[in-house]
């Protein structure tokens, strides 16, 4: 039939169901946030008109819109400096055969799994100018005078966030770095210490290259996942103070639930989808690891 | 409910002051309780309500509580609003350096903790009995300070109404039976004191009914209270001024623009004048 084979059809057959779940549950929001984009509702449940792309026009004029995407992306380099260093590190220091060793891989997951909410609160508390433990240890150790605001300017309060939200993820890629040190074969190692290599050559030439599979995914999945945090940055500051903290994410709610201007937030979700749609298409075109198949036909 | 400032006697004996009554009071009391281990005074700067709600405070004792004119045009951006603002930006400096980031939470922490000297704060009694040390002997409330523009202390207060969502008479009749229903004094006392001390009633038969005053809250923080109803009687807030609504004031306040236009000041180090202003706009943007 259509010219496909039995077994070709049996395996579409097999995916359709999922396939058609796919479509009602991504395509159909994806498609209603579109429709949304080219109106004017204000707020949820009400009636607006066909305006075309004015609400594309407002969003690439404002200044908001802007300096929430250049935030957007120093947050995400800001996180995927601070996560991938510290999980590298973490996961180096797991690989080691340690007394504890199993009961620490499990340990500093624990991060990752308690909910966000209490996270977001732990944090506020500790860093809090008033009672804070963080500004307790600072000011009677005399590395402070007085009090530090974690959050009282804006780029004290960006540079917070980012470390808590590093914080709360860093586990998560040591887990995923630590499976692929494991993976590395020890022969190679051991080949390498015969040859005479040193420390930063077995990393440099055994190490690295072995990760780069791994490497691949965190830097797709970790750039996409810290873009689109919201609940860390909306939990700790609200976007503030004065904007300081607002990425897109943060920008879209604010817009939708805060200004009540539903169409204008569907128009830059649209528009942020666009911006990460053509960064895991380019990543994915000029990162993905090679095959043994296409190293050995180079 | 409504806002008063919450002080301990103790803590301004010690400091030798009497509780302010005027801006230049609290100024000065504020910058006195200001030690190394010791806030003056506890103000929200945050992007959120409780600042709104303590942003209106002053601009009420200010003579700035019409954000609208009569005809529903907006009138925010005058000398009494930037008189409040200017005001707000000059205690601001005796207020912990993170109140940027404050909910009602952290201000009631903050004086539980007695790292504030004194916070504005709605009649939440339990959170001070509960948390603080809960010595109604100490414990000080008052009006919020006024400036020299109002005669009378005034601050912002939530007198809930009723919203009847249907046009069929017997369902009218059966809502106006049951409020009469809560309303007669002893129901209305124990309704009040579902959390008690956090809502004050706003009828006078409410006021003396024996079911509110024999709470045991109530018995113990009896003066303090009496204190509160005085305070809420001056209420006043934002869109519901002199008989008028202004349904259009939930566009404005759901983007907090009166603490938008504070952070402009205390984090972006904007002129008032033009803070204020930026406010105006950002008011007529949201209602448009």
């Amino acid at each position: 039939m259509f010219g496909l084979s039995r077994r070709t059809l049996v395996g579409y057959l097999y995916v359709a169901p999922l396939m058609l779940w796919l479509a009602l549950t991504i395509a159909y929001p994806l498609l209603s946030t579109v429709v949304l984009s080219l109106q004017d509702i204000r707020i949820i449940g009400t009636e607006g008109s066909f305006v075309g792309l004015d609400q594309y026009r407002a969003i690439f004029a404002s200044d908001t819109f802007w300096s929430s995407a250049g935030r957007s992306l120093i947050w995400v380099l800001g996180n995927g400096l601070v996560q991938t260093l510290a999980a590298f590190i973490a996961a180096l220091l797991l690989r080691e055969a340690f007394p504890g060793v199993r009961i620490a891989r499990v340990w500093i997951i624990l991060s990752w799994i308690v909910p966000t909410v209490v996270v977001v609160i732990i944090w506020r508390w500790m860093l809090s100018a008033s009672g804070g433990i963080v500004n307790y240890a600072l000011v009677s150790l005399g590395v402070a005078e007085r009090p530090i605001g974690f959050f009282s300017t804006s780029t004290s309060a960006f540079a917070s966030v980012v470390l808590i939200n590093a914080w709360r993820m860093f586990p998560f890629m040591t887990v995923i770095m630590l499976a692929g040190l494991m993976r590395i074969p020890e022969e190679l190692y051991e080949s390498a210490a015969v040859d005479g290599a040193n420390a930063w050559q077995k990393f440099w030439y055994i190490t690295l290259p072995g990760l780069q599979p791994v490497l691949f995914v965190i830097g797709l999945l970790g750039t996409l996942i810290s873009f689109n945090t919201f609940d860390v940055i909306w939990l700790l500051t609200g976007g503030g103070p004065a904007g300081g903290t607002t990425t897109l994410p943060v920008l879209i709610y604010d817009t939708a639930f805060k200004q009540y201007r539903l169409s204008r937030a569907a128009a830059m979700s649209v528009v942020t989808g666009v911006l990460l749609l053509v960064f895991a298409l380019t990543f994915i075109r000029l990162m993905s690891p090679r095959t043994d198949a296409q190293e050995a036909a180079l | 409910m409504a806002h008063s400032i919450w002080y301990r006697p103790s803590v301004f004996a010690e400091a030798g002051i009497e509780p302010p009554t005027t801006w230049e009071e609290l100024l000065a009391a504020a910058e006195v309780l200001t030690t190394d281990t010791q806030y003056g005074i506890g103000l929200p700067a945050n992007r959120q309500l409780y600042t709104d709600q303590v942003v209106y405070d002053f601009m009420v004792n200010a003579g700035a509580e019409e954000i609208y004119n009569p005809d529903g045009t907006l009138r925010f951006n005058n000398e009494a609003t930037i008189k409040a603002y200017a005001f707000y930006s000059q205690l601001f400096r005796f207020s912990p350096p993170d109140s940027t980031n404050w909910t009602w939470g952290e201000a009631e922490a903050c004086f539980a903790s007695r790292a504030c000297a004194m916070i504005p704060q709605f009649t939440v009694i339990t959170t001070y009995d509960t948390q603080a040390e809960g010595d109604p002997n100490d414990l000080g409330v008052i009006a919020i300070p006024r400036s020299d523009a109002v005669e009378e202390s005034g601050t912002i207060a939530y007198s809930n109404g009723v919203m009847l969502l249907t046009s069929d008479p017997a369902k009218i009749e059966a809502a106006q039976r049951f409020i009469r229903f809560i309303l007669e004094p002893e129901n209305y006392g124990r309704f009040l004191n579902m959390e008690p001390g956090l809502f004050l009633p706003v009828t006078d038969a409410g006021s003396k009914a024996d079911s509110f005053w024999q709470d045991p809250m109530v018995v113990k923080y009896r003066s303090q209270i009496e204190t509160m109803i005085e305070n809420s009687k001056n209420g006043r807030l934002f869109g519901f001024t002199n008989g008028n609504t202004f349904p259009s004031i939930a566009s404005i306040s759901a983007q907090n623009i009166l603490a938008q236009v504070l952070q402009m000041i205390v984090v972006q180090g904007m002129s008032v004048e033009d803070a204020v202003e930026a406010g105006q706009a950002a008011m007529e943007a949201a209602i448009e």
